[in-house]
């Protein structure tokens, strides 16, 4: 008989040293690029421009302006009215949407919800000034209708430009997830109201609407979140019409005057967090867990009229969400186009120069975001694996790391950043490794999440097996676990990546002349009218993002909406 | 070689929770022979499972000792310990075919490949998987999984195999065979086995000998027949077939007085644990199990009423209200008594011999 031992070796349990280090890495970076600019910002918002932090300059003099300034007045009544306006537009654009694709039999439905993401992804402002070169002074259906009515369309720039860009671009986070909780929601209820002869819009009032309450009130508490935050649409279609965010930008590029911004990020994260308090209100008052998870899926319409009237809503909705992706693809072919409806040359010329002569921010954005991205991957899957498998005392210093950058707006992380790693300790400001560290902070949670959700989903018991099959922490790790979550790690990275490609408002803030991304090529093209450069750049961003989203989605084997969800 | 056995002394498991430590197991003690099958039973939460992961080494002990062959095992690595286990949910690695699953141990002890082929695939045909080894095990039917994580539990020759509920999701039938089969492969293979299971039918139809846990504590270690016939507390007596317990009380030389004024002198008296006394209602109990009881249309030592009398097949079931009490009895009786329906009056009888008593020391 063959005999088979384990390899010799200490045999004793040894001290399990990983947890430890895990807890101190997070502490360490939770304190370093996240609670310390945060402070320093707090502290500046405190202190006049120019003045040091000490108790005998503190000064409410920046919050003040709030009640002095008009301008100031203007930016947060506008940021409110912005706020809930695109909210509730987003909202009512979103509903329908979801109960037609969850429980109408219509057409293409998982190719619906996969187009859906696109507008989450490729970031609202690319398709921003697409609505300029539609519905702008000088637009193609503003002229038309010029020509043909002889009526001039109010103009685009405004509330009514701003209101509309961003609930379009951020309708589908309501979508997704209401669309998910009418899927999942258990078809015997309704079942049961029916036997008791409720009629179907008696159902959906008194049924299957107020089962959804809470993920209504989940995504509109994060398009509001995210429209407050919202950098690129407010500076291109705005115009005067200035927001919170704006304010901020024109503080820092106008006057450097780094502890006004600071101030207004307070203010704006004040009505952030003002937001969750509604919606964990909202969530006390109805306190109802769906029962149980039922392998039944709900039971859809099939009826002629509804799918027909099911069916061309949301094909419209989603033509006009994506109207604008589809305008600057097109346009980035035109080389020509002045005084006539039909463009004139079209050609390649756009994307010639995309790829020589204006090649760098493409490969700025490739560099930075892939750095960032690996970043994240290391420090989520790592932290990921620890909060669902063991015990570590770095928990409180993660979950700062992952929530609070999802209340703060990217432009509140770029001030945080710009005073904190401007002078003191640590000098960050104008180079790479600041945007890779705040793209870090800002996209880290979307590894964590996926990873989180694929390690939940392992049997411990699998682990456990491979231990007493006599496998050490790291063959168990690397023939196991690692296997086993690899897809979801795959997902979270092209997802931090994609988003990354697009992102503006932290990147507005901290970018050099050395280190410019795609995304502000796009942003300094568009406010110079350039825009057949900004056109050629925003299709590149977004044909990549869209292979990008495709090959997650193969890849993980379900849909990238889960993601959002 | 000195015999292998497993010694396990004083074993305690606290967690500590927001409102206070939770005693999970509470000083166990016992001894496992060579070559012998083991079955720790109980209700869930009673700590058995606790104890089978200390002894596997996935939950280290708040206090006591794990000796296996003369090593103090207690603070060993899991790893180390040489261990089959083979768990409730079979555990099987999603992404490795069947054969790499089982031959996972091997490949961790770096058996060469000629072998390890060999040896896989003799294990596989033990288990009747041969055909399946190249499969997935997202493909197989839960009585094949659960073969496929005993055979990855037996193919490194470990020194002891512990199953944690093997059984618990696979149907009744089922069941059935694959504990007739488990059984069948332990005695070929003649490894020491640690069973955990809830359900007594199980355990008393495999094992050598049983444990029986309650609230964490061991009540009693024994043969099936030994803990069937002279259980050593109420609970006991309660999880391992049915048990009437009458309310009584102590007298001098082993007597005791029934609440309707029989006196009984049992066969054995039990002292009854502290945390037992609401399992059988009193502070001290006859206890009579049901096909011991016999029931009387004219005579018998207790006059009763028949509430409810159930035809079951093997046996009739009764269940009496004792005249001058609330309680409700349970006779089995092998054939139907004429002329005793619901509602009408009889007698209870037995003998003394049978009975059994818990109660405080005096």
């Amino acid at each position: 008989m063959t005999t088979v031992a384990l390899a010799p070796g200490s045999e004793r349990r040894s001290v399990d040293w990983i947890p430890i280090l895990v807890g101190v890495v997070t502490i360490v970076t939770t304190l370093l690029f996240l609670v310390y600019p945060l402070v320093r910002a707090i502290g500046g918002a405190f202190v006049a421009n120019g003045d040091p932090l000490a108790i005998e300059n503190l000064t409410l003099a920046n919050f003040e302006r709030f009640f002095t300034s008009a301008s100031y007045k203007r930016a947060f009544w506008h940021s409110l009215v912005v706020g809930l306006a695109a909210t509730l537009l987003a909202t009512l654009l979103a509903l329908p949407l979801a109960y037609a694709v969850a429980r109408v039999d219509i057409p293409f439905r998982r190719a619906i919800v996969a187009l859906a993401v696109l507008p989450l992804i490729s970031p609202p402002f690319i398709g921003a000034y697409s609505w300029i070169i539609l519905l702008g002074r000088n637009g193609l259906i503003t002229r038309a209708i010029a020509e043909t009515f002889g009526v001039q369309l109010p103009s685009i720039y405004g509330p009514f430009g701003v209101i509309s860009a961003l609930a379009l671009g951020y309708f589908p986070y309501v979508f997704l997830i209401v669309q998910g909780a009418l899927a999942a929601s258990d078809p015997y209820v309704e079942e049961a109201a029916r036997m008791m002869g409720a009629s179907r819009w008696r159902i959906l009032r008194t049924i299957t609407f107020p089962s959804v309450v809470p993920s209504i009130a989940a995504g509109m508490l994060i398009v509001f979140i995210k429209v407050l935050g919202d950098f690129g649409v407010p500076s291109i279609l705005g115009g005067e019409y200035q927001v919170l965010p704006t304010l901020i930008y024109y503080q820092i590029h106008g006057f450097f005057n780094l502890n006004a911004a600071a101030a207004i990020a307070m203010v704006n994260v004040a009505l952030t967090i003002g937001a969750l308090g509604v919606l964990a209100w909202v969530n006390r008052r109805r306190t109802f867990a769906t029962l149980t998870g039922v392998a039944r899926a709900s039971k859809r319409a099939t009826g002629f009229g509804a799918k027909l009237g099911a069916s061309l809503y949301v094909f419209t909705v989603l033509f006009i969400a994506l109207l604008p992706q589809i305008t600057v693809v097109v346009s980035s072919f035109v080389e020509r186009w002045s005084g006539s409806r039909i463009p004139l040359v079209w050609g390649f010329r756009n994307f010639e120069r995309v790829f020589t002569t204006l090649s760098q921010p493409v490969i700025n954005s490739l560099i930075l975001g892939g750095t960032a991205t690996i970043v994240c991957v290391v420090f989520g899957t790592v932290t990921a694996y620890y909060v669902s498998r063991k015990r570590f005392f770095g928990r409180w210093a993660l979950d700062l790391t992952i929530m609070l950058p999802f209340v703060l707006p990217g432009l509140v992380v770029g001030v945080a950043y710009l005073v904190g790693f401007n002078d003191g300790w640590i000098i960050l400001t104008g180079t790479a490794t600041i945007l890779v560290l705040a793209y870090f902070t800002r996209r880290v949670a979307y590894i964590f999440r996926s990873v989180q959700a694929a390690v939940g989903q392992i049997d411990g018991k699998l682990e456990e097996a491979s231990t007493l099959c006599g496998a050490d922490w790291a063959t168990t790790m690397r023939r196991v676990v690692v296997p086993l979550i690899t897809p979801a790690i795959l997902a979270g990275a092209i997802l931090v990546f994609a988003t990354l490609l697009g992102e503006i408002s932290v990147t507005i803030l901290l970018f050099s002349a050395k280190w410019k991304t795609i995304s502000i090529a796009i942003y300094e093209y568009v406010i110079s009218d350039e825009l057949h450069n900004a056109s050629a750049m925003g299709t590149v961003a977004i044909v990549l993002t869209l292979i990008l989203v495709l090959g997650a989605s193969r890849l993980v084997g379900r849909s990238m909406a889960d993601l959002f969800r | 070689m000195t015999a292998r056995t497993l010694d396990v002394g004083g074993l305690s498991k606290r967690f500590a929770l927001a409102g206070g430590d939770v005693v999970a197991v509470d000083n166990v003690t016992f001894k496992v022979e060579e070559a012998e099958f083991f079955t720790m039973l109980g209700p869930s939460g009673c700590g058995k499972t606790t104890t089978l992961r200390m002894i596997a080494g996935l939950e280290e002990p708040s206090a006591g000792t794990i000796v296996f062959n003369g090593q103090d095992y207690t603070r060993v690595d899991a790893r180390h310990r040489n261990i089959g286990m083979v768990f409730q949910s079979y555990a099987l690695f999603p992404h490795l075919t069947i054969f790499e699953n089982v031959a996972y141990g091997l490949r961790v002890r770096g058996m060469s490949n000629d072998d390890l082929r060999a040896r896989v695939m003799r294990i596989l045909d033990l288990l009747g998987l041969g055909g399946l080894a190249e499969r997935h095990p997202g493909g197989l039917s839960g009585g094949q999984q659960q073969r496929v994580s005993i055979a990855r539990a037996l193919v490194y020759e470990p020194g002891m195999l512990l199953l944690d509920e093997p059984l618990a999701n696979l149907d009744a039938k089922l069941r059935v065979q694959m504990r007739e089969e488990i059984r069948r492969i332990q005695r070929e293979l003649g490894i020491m086995s640690l069973y955990v299971t809830h359900d007594q039918e199980e355990a008393m139809s495999v094992s050598d000998r049983i444990a029986v846990f309650n609230l964490g504590k061991l009540r009693q270690v024994g043969r099936a027949e030994e803990v069937y016939s002279a259980p050593a507390t109420p609970f006991v007596a309660d999880f391992i077939g049915k048990a009437n317990f009458f309310k009584a009380t102590a007298h001098a030389e082993g007597r005791f007085v029934l609440a309707t004024g029989v006196a009984v002198s049992p066969r054995l008296f039990f002292e009854m644990p502290a945390d037992e006394a609401d399992v059988a209602g009193f502070d001290t109990v006859v206890m009579l199990r049901p096909e011991r009881l016999r029931l009387d249309a004219t005579r018998g030592k207790l006059p009763c009423r028949i509430l409810r009398r159930q035809f079951l097949g093997g046996i009739i079931r009764y269940s009496v209200e004792a005249e001058g009490t609330k309680q409700t009895l349970t006779i089995d009786a092998p054939r139907d008594l004429v002329g005793t329906g619901e509602g009408a009056g009889a007698f209870l009888d037995f003998d003394d011999n049978d009975a059994i008593a818990y109660g405080s020391a005096r």
